[in-house]
């Protein structure tokens, strides 16, 4: 009794006599002003913070004396004795190491790289370390190097998109700085839309995904722009063998607002007045793209930022035919500290892909075809730092979006006389989501995160919607029979749900812990892809009547301990249950059709996989070695007989090793070597003649072969130039080597009979028997680039 | 420098390499194969029977010879084919189709019932068909001779057509056409065919149905108007056929056919029309 009666006491003592204050600021770059996101602040008996993605921290203690001290990998710890008797902002500027080999090296130490700092099924990747690592024609590609990771499948060769655990290519959501990216390949994949001198920070939820995150069914690609330096006027940049790149930045006020443009534009089509041809000298292909950024402190508390991207393709043989695409997004947020505790950002943001195909065949033959997704929303995000224990992030979003999925039009009056014009159903809808997560420190050893999302999605009338689907038979509606009218702004088919997310982390011992996830996702929106690659005609729609929103449940444990030989290693394993997963019907037709919901089929999927990570960051010799074991299966109604089947994108085995060598303080060579299991495929099973040919006769087995596995090797060299003092230009010279021991991986595996054409190609062959042929798309290919930077 | 624009001349030349595989696939045991056309104009009507093979079996096709063939119409009509050889079953009298009635096909083979039918659509003769010198310098057309055709579609229902052109009694084109967007397009319905040059010169596009034809040349042209399951069957089976290991290939599919019981082939009723012309 007396026990509790102490008990109480103190309880009331040490939460009302003891007095708390808070210490919160920015930490930033002291070289150019760029904020540092994730950096920490230790305090002397224990505790701290961490900044977030703005760069902002805030740390409650009771009063006293505190030494703080400032951490970021690769920079100079700054320590601050604190005299904490009010509630103190404090901005903190870190140097980097004055040892390290150039600015964008990041050489971390082992006690900072701690095992609980890292977040389960979530990936991370700097810049300057993507930089190194050899990429075909050299052109450094962030979307490319991530699939190296474990969890993340490339979807093929010459294909910018990837596959998260099990997840198609459109359950990724691509941000860049909160803004959706619809589309980001350029030349139909070959490369990505972005700019790696503009990214200053990559972060992939592959699982564990937090409440504040939501849209898509499978991962989370979060990319940030730099903000630009504040400090002084600089420039990078570089000449490659596909492009060209120019990044300048500079301080608009000095050490208060700064500034970034980037840009970058492929000049093949440079080379195409010198072709033989005239039909390829008046043909265009070319990419260019533009990263803008500007940021303004408004005050102590508030600051501006404003970014967008706008990147374009043009594909144009001739003037007979023309294609272009490209997305462009605006953001514009207003970062706010409200109190000391207390951070939000409030953004406002712009989002659009298009294309359009332009066709000439003569002057009363002139038309286009265009379609697109457009978006605006807003969205708020919260963060109250309750205590050092403690965290609540609380938010929502609302977005309007626009479909229009295929406008058919004459060009000229000539044409009109002659084409009428088709405007397939534009469509409208409201998509939102409201969120609430709470990190809790329990102990040194539990960590605790736990939120919920609801997110709901309506369409929008002012159209009318046709039933091209019968909801109850399935079947495709030929004749269109049956249609609802809504009034403009009126909502129909409002889909609802509820998302649970949470994850947990307990440290076994100071470098080992484990770590455990659940999430579960809804996704209103999806592309049509009937194809490998993910084409910009690939459109977007909503869900409605006949398409129900599609779902995901995963789970997730993982195993993450760190050696003191500066090894860190990760294993995971995860199992995902999904529901209404779209997949088409056998010879669908996906391209301008006003029905496509009659092509739809769905049904549920499941995947699960283990990951394994082995990584060294630091001193001369590094890399990394990560494999996976996955299985993506799919079972839908009215494919393969209704059994279960293999996902178009199951790769059974992934094997990705990557090493760099640093030779001196100038020469850096890094050498990868890929591997994974051959991609599904749909054979023959037998053929028959018929109208005069032989003809395949498929497997009703969905996927019922492998083609063979796909390995690859790459090296790449470093050479930078000699570092003087006070001699602010640098530059290096990239070599690299894609595929070197010129492996012929399939890039298609496909039968048909042989005709005459072949002879020229085959002269073995025999007309009219039948073969199977692979086509290769990359053998080696040298590619060489120079970098600067002043 | 120069040096460095080849280096980058020849990481630009990426161009698909294709070879010939030696690979092992599954296979499945012999499937019925239907092919036949029944059509409006008075013939034979002939059903080929064939089975199916492994995929690199490069034997010669397996026809079937015991197997009981029967068409019914909805205008009474019911025959039954009878076996000649290499796996065609042909009927005793020439026959034709009525416009708007049903024909049914039914193969028993081996204690399996295999059925299909179709319905024979309206479609009318070719009005003209004419053979035309381009000269060179249009933006359009290259220099040559070319043959164009005219018709008139069936505006009370969307058509579907098969056209076939025959240069010397050699199947030169197959071409599918339809009236989606208003018009079948190689009818030429708008334009006066026996004045190419004029309507050229009035910023028109005929639609020519063959190219590069000579003098003495005999071309023939067969309209087929055809169902719309039929036409979407040529459409697929040619995207099948035409695979070239891009990433444009449709996924591998059997065009959906109209024979049941799992049976391959296509059994048509066609309304089929046709024209014939000797180049001046």
């Amino acid at each position: 009794m007396r026990n509790l009666f102490q008990l109480i006491l103190l309880l009331v003592s040490s939460s009302v006599i003891a007095q708390s204050f808070t210490i919160s600021g920015r930490i930033k770059d002291a070289a150019n002003g760029e904020t540092l996101l994730g950096a920490t602040v230790l305090v002397t008996d224990g505790g701290g913070g961490v900044t977030n993605e703005y760069g902002f921290y805030s740390v409650t203690l009771p009063r006293g004396t505190y030494q703080v001290t400032y951490k970021y990998l690769g920079y100079t710890d700054e320590v601050k004795t604190i005299v904490l008797d009010d509630n103190k902002t404090i901005n903190i500027e870190l140097g980097t190491t004055a040892n390290v080999i150039g600015t964008a090296v990041i050489s971390a130490k082992a006690l900072e790289k701690k095992v609980e700092n890292k977040k389960i099924s979530v990936v991370k990747m700097e810049t300057a370390k993507i930089k190194e690592i050899p990429v075909i024609f050299g052109e450094v590609d962030i979307l490319k190097t991530i699939t190296l990771l474990p969890g993340i499948q490339s979807a093929g060769e010459g294909n910018s998109g990837f596959n998260v655990r099990g997840g198609s290519q459109d359950q990724n959501l691509i941000l860049l700085d909160e803004a959706t990216v619809y589309n980001a390949s350029h030349l139909l994949g070959f490369f990505s839309v972005f700019n790696g001198d503009a990214v200053k920070d990559l972060e992939v939820y592959k699982g564990g995904i937090p409440a504040k995150y939501g849209g898509r069914l499978s991962s989370i690609v979060d990319i940030k722009m730099r903000d630009g330096n504040s400090k002084r006027f600089a420039a990078i940049g570089g000449i490659g063998t596909i492009s060209s790149r120019l990044t300048l930045e500079g301080p608009i006020v000095k050490d208060k607002s700064s500034f970034m443009v980037a840009g970058r534009r492929s000049y093949a089509d440079v080379f195409l007045p010198f072709a033989p041809d005239e039909t390829i000298q008046n043909s265009k292909l070319y990419f260019y793209d533009l990263n803008l950024k500007a940021n303004y402190d408004l005050s102590e508390k508030d600051r501006l930022y404003v970014s967008g991207y706008f990147g374009r393709d043009v594909l144009g043989l001739s003037e007979l035919f023309g294609i272009n695409w490209g997305n462009a997004t605006a953001t514009l947020r207003w970062n706010h500290i409200v109190n000391e505790k207390m951070f939000v950002n409030t953004s406002l943001v712009y989002s659009d892909f298009n294309y359009g195909v332009d066709i000439n065949f003569a002057e009363n033959a002139s038309f286009g075809l265009d379609q697109a997704i457009n978006d605006i929303y807003i969205k708020s995000d919260w963060t109250n730092f309750i205590s050092q224990k403690s965290k609540l992030n609380f938010g929502g979003q609302v977005i309007y979006h626009r479909f229009n999925p295929g406008l058919f039009a004459p060009n000229n009056e000539e044409s009109a006389a002659i084409f009428q014009e088709v405007q397939i159903e534009k469509r409208k809808a409201i998509e939102t989501g409201w969120y609430v997560g709470h990190e809790f420190k329990h102990s040194n050893r539990l960590n605790m995160y736990y939120g919920l999302r609801v997110s709901s999605f309506s369409n929008m009338g002012g159209t009318e919607y046709n039933y091209t689907k019968n909801p109850e038979t399935n079947e495709p509606i030929a004749e269109l029979t049956t249609s609802d009218s809504f009034a403009s702004g009126e909502l129909y088919n409002t889909y609802a749900g509820l998302e649970p997310r949470a994850s947990i982390s307990y440290n076994l011992t100071t470098t080992m812990a484990l770590k455990g996830s659940y999430n579960r996702t809804f996704q209103y929106i999806q592309q049509a892809t009937n194809t490998a690659s993910a084409f910009p005609t690939d459109q977007w729609f909503s869900v409605n009547k006949n398409i129900k929103p599609q779902k995901a449940d995963q789970v997730a444990v993982g195993l993450f301990k760190n050696f003191d030989i500066g090894l860190e290693t990760s294993a995971e394993v995860y199992y995902k249950w999904m529901d209404n997963q779209i997949d088409y019907r056998n010879n669908a037709n996906l391209a301008f059709n006003d029905r496509l919901d009659g092509e739809l089929l769905s049904g549920k999927g499941w995947a699960y996989g283990a990951e394994f990570y082995v990584a060294k960051t630091e001193g001369m010799s590094s890399g990394f070695v990560s494999y996976t074991w996955a299985k993506t299966m799919r079972e839908i109604e009215g494919i393969s007989g209704g059994n279960p089947y293999v996902a178009n994108f199951d790769r059974r085995h992934n094997l990705s090793v990557v090493f760099t060598q640093k030779f001196s303080k100038r020469l850096l060579a890094t050498a990868s070597f890929v591997f994974s299991s051959g991609a599904p495929l749909t054979t023959p099973v037998s053929k028959y003649y018929f109208n005069d040919q032989w003809n395949s006769n498929y497997d009703e087995v969905r996927n019922n072969y492998r083609i063979p596995a796909y390995h690859r090797a790459d090296i790449g060299v470093t050479l930078k130039s000699k570092e003087k003092p006070n001699k602010k230009f640098k530059s290096n010279w990239n070599f690299s080597v894609y595929n070197v021991y010129n492996r012929e991986n399939p890039y298609a595996l496909y039968f048909r009979d042989i005709r005459d054409t072949d002879l020229e190609k085959f002269p073995t062959a025999t007309i009219g028997n039948t073969a199977g042929f692979q086509t290769t798309l990359f053998k080696i290919i040298p590619a060489i680039t120079w970098n600067f930077e002043f | 420098m120069k040096n460095l624009i080849y280096l980058i001349l020849f990481s630009l030349v990426f161009a698909a390499c294709e070879k010939i595989v030696d690979v092992e696939i599954p296979s499945e045991s012999p499937r019925l194969v239907v092919e036949g056309q029944i059509t409006n104009l008075k013939e034979l009507w002939k059903v080929r029977l064939t089975l199916s093979q492994p995929y690199f079996d490069q034997e010669e096709v397996d026809a079937i010879a015991d197997a009981i063939v029967t068409i019914k119409g909805t205008d009474g009509t019911d025959v039954l084919l009878s076996y000649t050889d290499t796996g065609m079953f042909v009927s005793n009298d020439s026959l034709q189709c009525i416009v708007g009635e049903e024909y049914s096909l039914s193969i028993i083979y081996k204690g399996d019932t295999y059925t299909s039918k179709e319905k024979l659509q309206n479609a009318f003769a070719i009005d003209t068909l004419a053979a035309f010198y381009l000269p060179p310098n249009d933006r359009s057309f290259p220099e040559g001779t070319y043959i164009f055709l005219q018709g008139q579609s069936d505006q009370a229902n969307q058509s579907f057509y098969l056209f076939k052109t025959y240069r010397n009694d050699t199947l030169k084109s197959e071409d599918l056409d339809d009236d989606e967007f208003g018009s079948v397009s190689l009818l030429n319905s708008a334009f006066d065919v026996n004045d190419i040059l004029g309507e050229i010169a009035k910023g028109s596009l005929p639609r020519p149905i063959l190219f590069d034809v000579d003098t003495d040349d005999t071309i023939r042209v067969e309209q087929f108007a055809i169902t719309q399951q039929y036409y979407q069957f040529l459409i697929d089976l040619g995207a099948q056929q035409g695979r070239s290991g891009t990433p444009f290939d449709p996924p591998p599919a059997n065009p959906n056919n109209n024979i049941s019981n799992g049976g391959l082939g296509y059994f048509s009723v066609a309304h089929k029309e046709e024209m014939e012309l000797v180049v001046e």
